[in-house]
């Protein structure tokens, strides 16, 4: 017996290192092109940012070392604003991207070659993946993005590739 | 001892300006380089930097505090990096001594536990009530939200009375004060002297039992 997955559509959009994720249509809150991001010092290293939506303070994940290093400073990002299942009275949550959010059919095939080895750190948020034009894409949940494995091995990297700088 | 600043405690900082917003009075403290919101009722009183005196107290050998009330109080800094220390760094100016919400023994009045040394602390209003940040972002930090706060202090000096009114003026004029203020304002990390303490406790947990004994000896 097979299933068909013809109408199974997901959001793809490159994170701020330029590594592709995707998550499903009811994950996606918002896309934020060149949002204000305020920095907060003394948070997680990948998640020391916050972006105002409808005047709420929102934590926004990076992957990549971010130069800011005073309360002052402001900085223009694109973020993507995905939905998490309340935690602590949070309902969103932002990833900086790159580039905006392209919809993307997956076939049945492009879930067998799928290989969880490429997609680094993002592993950890995963929920499956498929592959597109031969690159492992990782289905994400955004929930995962807070857990503490996570932050742990995120903010692991971002140390090493600061003190390698 | 020379103090600053010594509140009336029945003085109310708050100020209200609309039914939805507030803008309440607030300290705005420069610490090991950055910069940080605590509410006007957590600072009990203000030292000067020179105020501080050392005492030789057993395992911890030369221990800083200043004196309150007949009480002394040990002082604690942040350097770079927000690394707790005992005394104060070569930038900072003023000690702030907190207020701690819990009584540290059986009596039932509140009284304050540690003495913070910061670089300067300057009044400003904030326009929103502190938001709270989830726990995965904030960490073991010593900060618990951010709050919403005017680029431009609209109080100046510790001298002014931070229970300033404003102008009475009608509900749209303080509406459209407010929006006014919104325009040039910025987001800026906030404490408690509560979540302070508990960062300084988790740092250096034995040299702040330790100094309990000095309490007892002032």
């Amino acid at each position: 017996m097979t299933y068909q997955t013809r109408n199974l559509f997901v959001w793809q959009v490159d994170n701020d290192s330029g590594q592709p994720m995707a998550f499903i249509d009811a994950s996606i809150q918002a896309f934020l092109n060149g949002a204000e991001l305020h920095f907060v010092p003394m948070c997680e290293p990948c998640c020391g940012q916050i972006v105002l939506w409808s005047g709420i303070p929102i934590p926004v994940f990076c992957s990549k070392q971010t130069k800011n290093s005073l309360s002052t400073e402001v900085s223009r990002e694109d973020v993507l604003l995905v939905r998490v299942r309340a935690l602590g009275g949070l309902n969103n949550i932002g990833i900086r991207v790159s580039g905006s959010p392209k919809k993307q059919q997956i076939t049945d095939g492009s879930f067998a070659a799928f290989s969880s080895e490429e997609c680094g750190l993002l592993k950890h948020c995963m929920i499956s993946g498929y592959v597109h034009e031969g690159q492992s894409v990782p289905i994400l949940d955004p929930d995962l993005f807070c857990s503490r494995e996570y932050i742990r091995a995120q903010n692991r990297q971002l140390r090493m590739s600061s003190s390698i700088a | 001892m020379t103090y600053l600043q010594n509140r009336d405690e029945n003085v109310k900082p708050s100020l209200r300006v609309t039914g939805s917003a507030a803008m309440k009075a607030v300290y705005q403290l420069s610490i090991a380089g950055q910069t940080l919101v605590i509410a006007v009722e957590d600072i009990l009183f203000l030292a000067q930097g020179a105020d501080v005196q050392t005492q030789l107290l057993g395992a911890i050998g030369e221990l800083p505090f200043i004196s309150f009330g007949g009480v002394r109080y040990p002082v604690y800094s942040l350097r770079d990096g927000f690394i707790p220390n005992l005394g104060v760094t070569e930038t900072d100016k003023l000690v702030a001594l907190l207020r701690f919400s819990k009584a540290l023994d059986d009596s039932e009045k509140s009284r304050p536990s540690i003495a913070i040394a910061c670089e300067s602390l300057q009044p400003i209003m904030c326009i929103s009530n502190p938001h709270a940040l989830p726990e995965f972002m904030v960490g073991f930090g010593p900060i618990v939200g951010v709050v919403e706060i005017l680029h431009e202090p609209m109080l100046s000096n510790a001298d002014t009375p931070y229970n300033r009114e404003l102008a009475d003026v009608s509900g749209q004029a303080k509406e459209q004060e407010l929006a006014t203020a919104r325009e040039g304002a910025c987001w800026l990390p906030f404490t408690t002297a509560d979540r302070l303490i508990q960062y300084f406790e988790g740092a250096l947990g034995n040299d702040l039992s330790n100094t309990e004994s000095l309490r007892l000896a002032g």
